[in-house]
């Protein structure tokens, strides 16, 4: 198994710029291959959760601080964006980005309270805040509609062309997708990435080393609420209707199981934890109820098998250097035990 | 150890590997399964006027899981049961009706990807449902845009039909309802003075409460308490306490989940009102849960199924049988919506179009299990009430249909 694991890691690295752009270029020609309209709709679902979940992973994968509402930030952005574009009829190009900053706004006024806390606590404000939120978007009725929530929102367009089928909403979420892995790819790399990343290894010894903890668990909550804002910005229009029910705790949950059985702290568990959990809703509808049995059980033989998730951290043949360090020192602690 | 995750890895693959071959073949399987089902039916009727024509197929969209999956059932076996019938007595035009369910788990990203599957398969003549308003509102723009009927039995939300000329909806305009309870319970029958009124805040709640309220205006009575309350919300004691303090002679409950519960605590409170009930019709629930503080309660119904109306009678008992618990208003809905469209169908003859089933349901006007059904422009309906009373533990029809013509 490992030799085969080592093996299928040898090939990767030797080529990893040709399986991606292979990948990008199947990604690409993949809606033209004559699928139908629904199945392209599974598969912007997966595109979308891909950069949501991303965007979960950001916080409980990179700085180890454990959010599970998620979804709270999704509703920020969907409802900014449908709010202003049916009342004022701004952009969907200004209203995008809007939508992240208003949900990194609220990420921020989160994560004050969050920084004291650690662990289950911090994961309980964070649920709370979600629905607070949810319960703000169905009972502030001026606003959002309440119950009844928004309809007709309009598709996105620009200079004439109309974004207005499944298949161009495919690309709108492939190139979101792509934009999101590059910038983040990009970010946890740099400082507040490494900084993020040695506040979820070992915080005191973060601080030690005058790392801002504060600081960067806060504009850590703030970047991972950006892009949940984002998803939620260009999701709107998609439905062209919403209403609370979609952001429930739920939903949250729905992103989170997506994280954990994709793996946290890589870039690419999220987009597996996404295509296979989409997927597997679709594959699994003939057996009905028995669907969430399965379910369940993925999760709980995942805890067991693989907790870091599919290709989460450790031996995993995505994961980076850094893990395998890790690994070396724990056989280094092994031996001398 | 390693043997034993080995053995369970090992099940769950076979076990996704058959349901992956099932899912390939979902809708055909389905379809299939329906078939078998209806099988002893159609060889029947098949036998009797010798048709052996395709069926016609019929998309729906139910939450058959999730929090809503007993709504999801309830679709299930009403509409199971009236397909049945239809086609034991010879289907549509001799041909056979097919329903195909779709669960949406009450999720409207599901419910808008179904709605999109059944709308691009050609052999579906219409869709039926969702059950939520929500749900059904995230279907509608598709269903708009490939032009095939979204009928919904259940959804309320009075912007679910005028969405498009291919949405319709018949569980009644809440505005009818609202103004009947204002007008008719609590002005004419209670004849009420000063009122408390107690809301669900879903779509449903807040309409008819705003229909509510207003008509209570109109017909002279005075609003002293008006509180929502978020649905499943559990502890009313110091709403209850704020509405007692405002001396009110009569309480009305706008709501669709938590009456029940309500009411015992209103009771439990010492507090001997009379209590009008909007939203849960002739629901058994609610006598059992409250069993002696239901007494004298009274409520709205469009519907009630009653030993004097043999036919409602016979739907309740059947379905009781099947579904293993009573009928509520929403089961006759779903049940009346199979024969509003096999009849809007049949009335096509052979030539069965998509747009011709949408102009033929819009001039839909017969009386169903459920009542008189005749969509307005838009295509939802305006219908008519019944004000019953839980006496003795069960309920009385106080005042019949025509009590608002009086």
């Amino acid at each position: 198994m490992n030799t085969l694991i080592n093996a299928v890691k040898k090939v990767y690295g030797e080529h990893k710029v040709l399986f991606l752009a292979v990948i990008v270029v199947l990604l690409l020609i993949l809606p033209f291959l004559g699928f139908k309209k629904s199945t392209i709709r599974i598969m912007c679902r997966i595109l979308m959760y891909c950069t949501l979940a991303g965007s979960l992973n950001m916080i409980n994968g990179y700085s180890g601080q454990t959010c599970i509402g998620q979804a709270g930030f999704f509703c920020i952005g969907a409802y900014t964006m449908a709010i202003l574009s049916t009342r004022f009829g701004i952009s969907f190009w200004i209203l995008l980005p809007l939508g992240g900053i208003m949900a990194m706004l609220v990420g921020l006024i989160v994560s004050i309270p969050t920084l004291r806390l650690k662990g289950i606590y911090l994961s309980i404000i964070t649920m709370g805040a979600s629905e607070v939120i949810r319960i703000v978007a169905l009972n502030w009725e001026s606003l959002t509609g309440g119950s009844f929530g928004i309809k007709d929102i309009p598709r996105p367009s620009a200079g004439g062309f109309l974004v207005d089928s499944p298949m161009k909403f495919y690309y709108l979420f492939l190139i979101l997708a792509v934009i999101f892995l590059f910038i983040s790819s990009r970010v946890i790399r740099s400082r507040a990435g490494r900084a993020w990343m040695s506040i979820r290894e070992d915080e005191l010894a973060a601080k030690a080393l005058s790392v801002q903890t504060s600081y960067y668990k806060a504009s850590n909550f703030m970047y991972g609420a950006f892009w949940a804002g984002i998803c939620g910005a260009a999701y709107a229009p998609y439905l062209q209707y919403i209403d609370s029910t979609v952001f429930s705790l739920d939903e949250g949950f729905n992103i989170l199981s997506m994280v954990i059985i994709g793996g946290q702290g890589t870039l690419a568990g999220p987009i597996v934890g996404s295509a296979l959990v989409n997927f597997l809703t679709e594959i699994l509808r003939p057996v009905g109820t028995w669907r969430f049995v399965t379910y369940a059980l993925l999760i709980i033989i995942m805890m067991w098998l693989r907790p870091q998730g599919l290709v989460g951290a450790s031996d995993s043949i995505l994961a980076g250097g850094r893990i395998k360090m890790k690994s070396k020192s724990k056989k280094a602690a092994k031996e001398s035990a | 150890m390693k043997r034993i995750i080995a053995v369970l890895l090992a099940v769950v693959m076979v076990f996704s590997l058959t349901a992956c071959s099932g899912g390939k073949a979902e809708t055909k399987n389905r379809s299939e399964e329906k078939t078998e089902e209806t099988e002893t039916p159609s060889k029947e009727t098949k036998k009797a006027d010798g048709a052996s024509e395709e069926p016609i197929y019929v998309g729906v969209l139910a939450p058959l899981t999730g929090t809503m999956a007993e709504y999801g059932k309830t679709y299930e076996v009403a509409m199971t049961m009236a397909m049945e019938e239809i086609n034991a007595a010879g289907g549509i035009n001799g041909r056979e009706l097919v329903l195909d369910f779709a669960d949406s788990k009450g999720e409207q990203n599901e419910s808008a990807d179904l709605a999109a599957s059944f709308a691009e398969n050609d052999k579906y003549a219409a869709v039926l449902g969702d059950f939520s308003s929500g749900c059904a509102m995230a279907a509608a723009p598709i269903c708009d845009e490939a032009g095939i009927v979204l009928f919904s039995p259940t959804a309320s939300n009075v912007d679910f039909a005028p969405m498009s000329d291919y949405c319709f909806q018949i569980a009644g305009r809440t505005d009818g309802e609202g103004i009947y309870a204002a007008e008719y319970i609590v002005g004419k029958y209670v004849g009420a003075k000063n009122i408390a009124i107690f809301s669900m805040n879903t779509d449903w709640g807040v309409s008819t409460r705003d229909y509510f309220a207003e008509a209570s205006k109109d017909a002279g009575l005075n609003v002293v308490f008006d509180e929502a309350y978020a649905e499943g919300e559990s502890d009313f004691s110091s709403l209850i306490t704020k509405a007692e303090a405002s001396e009110p002679d009569c309480v009305v409950i706008i709501d669709q989940s938590s009456t029940s519960n309500l009411i015992n605590q209103i009771r439990g409170y010492g507090w001997d009102c009379q209590i009008v009930m909007v939203g849960p019709s002739t629901s058994q629930q609610i006598i059992e849960l409250c069993a002696d503080n239901s007494e004298g309660v009274l409520t709205t119904a469009s519907v009630f199924y009653s030993e004097e109306d043999p036919q409602a009678w016979a739907f309740a008992q059947e379905f009781a049988e099947r579904a293993k618990f009573q009928p509520t208003v929403m089961a006759g809905y779903a049940y009346d919506s199979i024969y509003v469209l096999a009849d809007a169908i049949a009335r096509l003859g052979d030539d069965i179009t998509r747009d011709g089933i949408r102009g033929s349901l819009a001039k839909t006007d017969d009386t169903y299990l459920t009542g008189p059904i005749k969509f307005s422009e838009v295509g939802d309906i305006s219908r008519s009430y019944l004000i019953c009373e839980v006496s003795e533990g069960e309920y009385v029809v106080r005042c019949g249909y025509d009590y608002a013509e009086e």
